[in-house]
C-alpha cells in the first residue's frame, strides 16, 4: 500500500513518488535527457528508495549523465537503493557505463526475448534473485511466449547483455 | 593500378577475401603475415591493406602500419566487445569490418570502391537500388525531438518492432546533438556551441542548419546526419568509439555540456557506423542497422566502422 503518492514532470519525464512501508518508491517513465534534472527530487527522498524504470523508453547521453549524478548523490549520502525494472534502453546504458548502476542492487530488469514459434518480439521481466546463478553464468533460461505459448528464446548476447549485473 | 594487399594467416580467408575484393578489378596480392607484407608495402606501394586482426594488433602490425601509412581495413571474425579496445588503439586504423564471412561482402566491397573513386558521401551506398528516401533539414534546434519522433514512428509504423524504433530515436538523436552543438566551430577551431544547453529554440544560419536522411531496405536501415563544418576527425572518433568499450569508470564527462559519450552510444546501438569527413566543408555519420538478422543470429557483438576522409 502506497501513500502521499506525488506526480510531476521533468522535460518529457513523468515522475511519481510514493511513500511505502518498504521504502520510497519513485517511478520514472518517459525520456531522460538533458531536461532531466534528476538531482532535483533529492530532497524528496529519504533514506531508502525502490526506483521502478520500467518506464524509460529513452535515454541519451546527457540523460545517462544526469542519471548517474543522481544516483551518485543518493549513494554517497548512504541511501539504499534498488533498481526495480530496469528498462532494456537503461540495461544498455548501465552495460556502457559503470557509474550508471553502481552502488544500487538491480531487483529486476527487462529482457529481449524473441519467440521460436511465431517470432513475437517481448520484454520480458527478469526477477534476479529467482536465477541469479545461472544469470552470473551468463545464461538466461527461455520464456513461454504469451502470444503463442511457444518457447521464445533470449534475443541478445548475454556476455553483453547482463554485464550490468557483475 | 595499385594493388590492394590482403593479409591474413588462414589460406580459406584468403580467398573468400580475393573473390569479394576481384570484382573491384584491382590488382589483388596475398601474404600470410605481416612480415611478408612489409615488402609488398614497400615495392608495391598498395592504395589498401586488408589485414586480420590479430596480426594487425601485434607491435610488429601497428609499427608497419605506422611506418607504411596506407589505408588499413581490418577484419574480425568472431570478435567479443573486449577485442575492441586493442584495435580501437591503433591509431592509424580507418575502416574495422567485424562481422563473420560472408556477411561481410557487401560491406568490404562498399569499403574499396568509396576508396578507389574518392566518392564517400551518402547512405545510397550502402543499400539496395529503388528505396524511398526520407529526408528533414533542421532549421532551429527545438525542431530535434520533433524529428526524432518522427524517424521513430516511421521505423515502428514500417513493422520493425520497438527494439530498432528505439535504436533509431537514440541514433538519430545522439547525431543530431553532436551536429548542433559539437560540429560548428569558428576560425580559430573553438567550438562555439559546446557549452550551450541541448534543448530550447535557436534559429540556425544555413551553416548550421543540419540534414538528416534515413532509408531502409531489406537488409539496413540507414540514418545519415550531415553537417556543413567537417571538425570531426579520424584522432576524435577513434577517441570516442573507445569509450564504448570495457566497463571502465569516467567515461561521461561532467564539467561540460555534452556527455562526451554520444558517439560511443550510437556505436553500441548500431551494426556498421560510417563517417564521412571533408575537413572544413562537411561532417556525415551513416549508422547503420541490421533489420534483417536479429543480434544473435549475426553471432557478432561488435560494431563494424568506417572513417573516410576526402
Amino acid at each position: 500500500m502506497s501513500a502521499a503518492a506525488t506526480n510531476q514532470s521533468l522535460g518529457r519525464l513523468e515522475i511519481g513518488v510514493s511513500r511505502t512501508p518498504d521504502g520510497d518508491v519513485l517511478t520514472l517513465k518517459g525520456q531522460l535527457d538533458d531536461q532531466a534534472t534528476l538531482s532535483e527530487l533529492l530532497d524528496q527522498i529519504g533514506t531508502h528508495v525502490i526506483i521502478d524504470l520500467g518506464g524509460i523508453r529513452f535515454i541519451n547521453s546527457v540523460g545517462v549523465r544526469e542519471w548517474i549524478v543522481f544516483l551518485g548523490a543518493l549513494v554517497e549520502r548512504g541511501t539504499r537503493v534498488v533498481l526495480r525494472r530496469c528498462s532494456e534502453p537503461m540495461v544498455h546504458q548501465m552495460n556502457m557505463v559503470v557509474e550508471a548502476g553502481a552502488g544500487a542492487q538491480v531487483e529486476s530488469f527487462f529482457a529481449p526475448f524473441v519467440c521460436s514459434g511465431c517470432g513475437s518480439e517481448q520484454s520480458v521481466a527478469i526477477q534476479v534473485a529467482l536465477i541469479k546463478d545461472q544469470l552470473l553464468a551468463r545464461t538466461v533460461p527461455p520464456q513461454p511466449c504469451p502470444d503463442c505459448g511457444d518457447s521464445m528464446r533470449f534475443d541478445d548476447f548475454p556476455n553483453r547483455y547482463l554485464l550490468f549485473l557483475e | 593500378m595499385r594493388p590492394i594487399l590482403i593479409v591474413h594467416g588462414d589460406k580459406k580467408t584468403q580467398r573468400q577475401v580475393h573473390r569479394i575484393l576481384g570484382g573491384t578489378f584491382c590488382p589483388i596480392e596475398l601474404c600470410d603475415t605481416v612480415a611478408q607484407a612489409e615488402a609488398r608495402l614497400r615495392d608495391s606501394n598498395p592504395f589498401l591493406l586488408v589485414c586480420d586482426h590479430q596480426q594487425m594488433i601485434t607491435e610488429h602490425g601497428r609499427t608497419v602500419l605506422a611506418r607504411h601509412g596506407v589505408p588499413c581495413l581490418v577484419l574480425m571474425h568472431d570478435p567479443e566487445p573486449d577485442d575492441l579496445s586493442g584495435i580501437l588503439g591503433v591509431e592509424s586504423l580507418s575502416y574495422l569490418l567485424a562481422n563473420p564471412m560472408p556477411l561481410l561482402a557487401e560491406e568490404m566491397s562498399v569499403t574499396v570502391h568509396k576508396l578507389m573513386r574518392r566518392d564517400i558521401f551518402g547512405l545510397e551506398k550502402y543499400l539496395a537500388w529503388g528505396l524511398e528516401m526520407r529526408e528533414h533539414t533542421v532549421t532551429d534546434c527545438a525542431q530535434r525531438p520533433e524529428i526524432v519522433d518522427q524517424v521513430a514512428a516511421a521505423v515502428q509504423d514500417a513493422g520493425f518492432g520497438p527494439r530498432v524504433a528505439a535504436a533509431a530515436s537514440l541514433i538519430a538523436d545522439e547525431l543530431l546533438s553532436n551536429a548542433l552543438y559539437n560540429a560548428p566551430v569558428d576560425d580559430a577551431g573553438h567550438h562555439f556551441r559546446g557549452d550551450e544547453p541541448r534543448h530550447g529554440p535557436r534559429a540556425l544560419d544555413a551553416r548550421e542548419q543540419v540534414t538528416l536522411r534515413y532509408a531502409c531496405d531489406a537488409r539496413f536501415l540507414a540514418i545519415e546526419v550531415t553537417d556543413r563544418y567537417g571538425s570531426l576527425d579520424r584522432k576524435t572518433i577513434l577517441r570516442c568509439l573507445a569509450k564504448s568499450t570495457g566497463r571502465t569508470a569516467e567515461k561521461v564527462s561532467m564539467g561540460t555540456r555534452g556527455a562526451g559519450i554520444g558517439l560511443a552510444t550510437v556505436y553500441g546501438t548500431c551494426n556498421h557506423l560510417v563517417f564521412n569527413l571533408e575537413p572544413g566543408v562537411r561532417s556525415q555519420v551513416i549508422a547503420l542497422v541490421d533489420v534483417r538478422f536479429r543480434p544473435a543470429e549475426l553471432s557478432n557483438a561488435v560494431c563494424s566502422f568506417g572513417v573516410f576522409a576526402i
